[in-house]
């Protein structure tokens, strides 16, 4: 048995359509005590018909007054006219969760991407550990 | 190996007594004895598996939402009949189980525990989500809720029970090779 027992799912946000800002991808669990599960990427799957290429980066936002974007995950190139897939082989695993938000070095823990063009479509594998 | 029968042990679901041997229901404060006349098998199937949004009629479920613990007419038993089951959930949900005007189970000092995607990877016979219901007179049926802990909006919250059914004759007294099981939290 997994000493850390998981299960896999879609991201919550469904499939998100990018705004070239901070764009909602995976809300953690919570468990009925507060306790909020982590996650890992597990598989990305990018299509991009903007006519030219995007560069996409994924990570969380910490506990600025306005939240600011921190990155997890190195630039991913997602190629124009292209479905772009990465999943675990590739995909190291970072595990994205709660961090106590009191200080500026919080973390929120929710999945966001940040692209630098809008309209590319974004879906997402996510592995949560927890209960 | 010394095999100690538990009433919660870890295997497949399996009756807990034969046909004609005797049982003894905490049930209403107290233990009633019956004698078991009959068993059938309650295999995982569509109909034991309900939806509590659907069943609710709320059209989706909020992060951290809950439903209240529904009466459902799947886990309820005739007069004189025990249901014994197992359940489970399909949806990133937490099903939690009242029964007996809405006492809640599984419920040690530190809360009430309940059932999530998670525990059947820790155990996968769901020994540890066995209840009973007993029918007859008074309110001895079980009441399931959920609470989404999904972190999304949900449109689903699937729950399913599977188990056996048993025909009960009541005894003035309990026998004395009675099996003792709770039908009831306390």
């Amino acid at each position: 048995m997994d000493i850390r027992p998981s299960i896999r799912k879609g991201n919550s946000a469904g499939l998100v359509t990018t705004t070239a800002g901070n764009d909602l991808i995976h809300t953690l669990s919570v468990n009925r005590s507060g306790v909020i599960r982590s996650a890992i990427i597990r598989k990305i799957l990018v299509f991009n018909n903007t006519g030219g290429n995007v560069t996409i980066q994924f990570g969380t936002r910490d506990a600025s007054a306005v939240p600011l974007f921190v990155q997890y995950l190195p630039d991913l190139l997602a190629l124009n006219g292209l479905e772009n897939t990465w999943s675990e082989d590739v995909i190291p695993a970072v595990e994205f969760g709660f961090v106590d938000r009191l200080t500026i070095n919080g973390r929120e823990g929710n999945i966001y991407a940040l692209a630098s063009a809008a309209n590319v479509l974004i879906s997402v594998e996510v592995e949560e550990f927890g209960i | 190996m010394l095999f100690v029968d538990n009433l919660y042990s870890q295997g497949p679901i399996a009756p807990i007594c034969q046909i004609m041997e005797h049982l003894a229901i905490w049930t209403e404060n107290r233990w009633v004895g019956f004698q078991t006349e009959f068993i059938e098998p309650v295999p995982r199937s569509s109909n034991f598996t309900v939806d509590l949004i659907a069943t609710t009629g709320v059209g989706f479920l909020a992060p951290n939402a809950t439903i209240a613990g529904q009466l459902l007419a799947i886990i309820q038993s005739n007069a004189n009949e025990l249901v014994h089951f197992r359940w489970y959930v399909l949806d990133d949900i937490e099903g939690q189980i009242w029964q007996l005007s809405n006492m809640s189970r599984f419920t040690p000092r530190g809360g009430q525990a309940g059932v999530t995607l998670f525990t059947p990877v820790y155990d996968p016979w769901l020994a540890t989500t066995t209840f009973w219901v007993v029918g007859g007179q008074g309110d001895k049926d079980a009441r399931i809720g959920c609470t989404n802990i999904s972190g999304a909006n949900i449109g689903q919250a699937r729950i399913g029970f599977f188990g056996y059914r048993y025909i009960l004759k009541p005894e003035p007294m309990i026998h004395a090779n009675a099996r003792y099981l709770p039908a009831q939290g306390r």
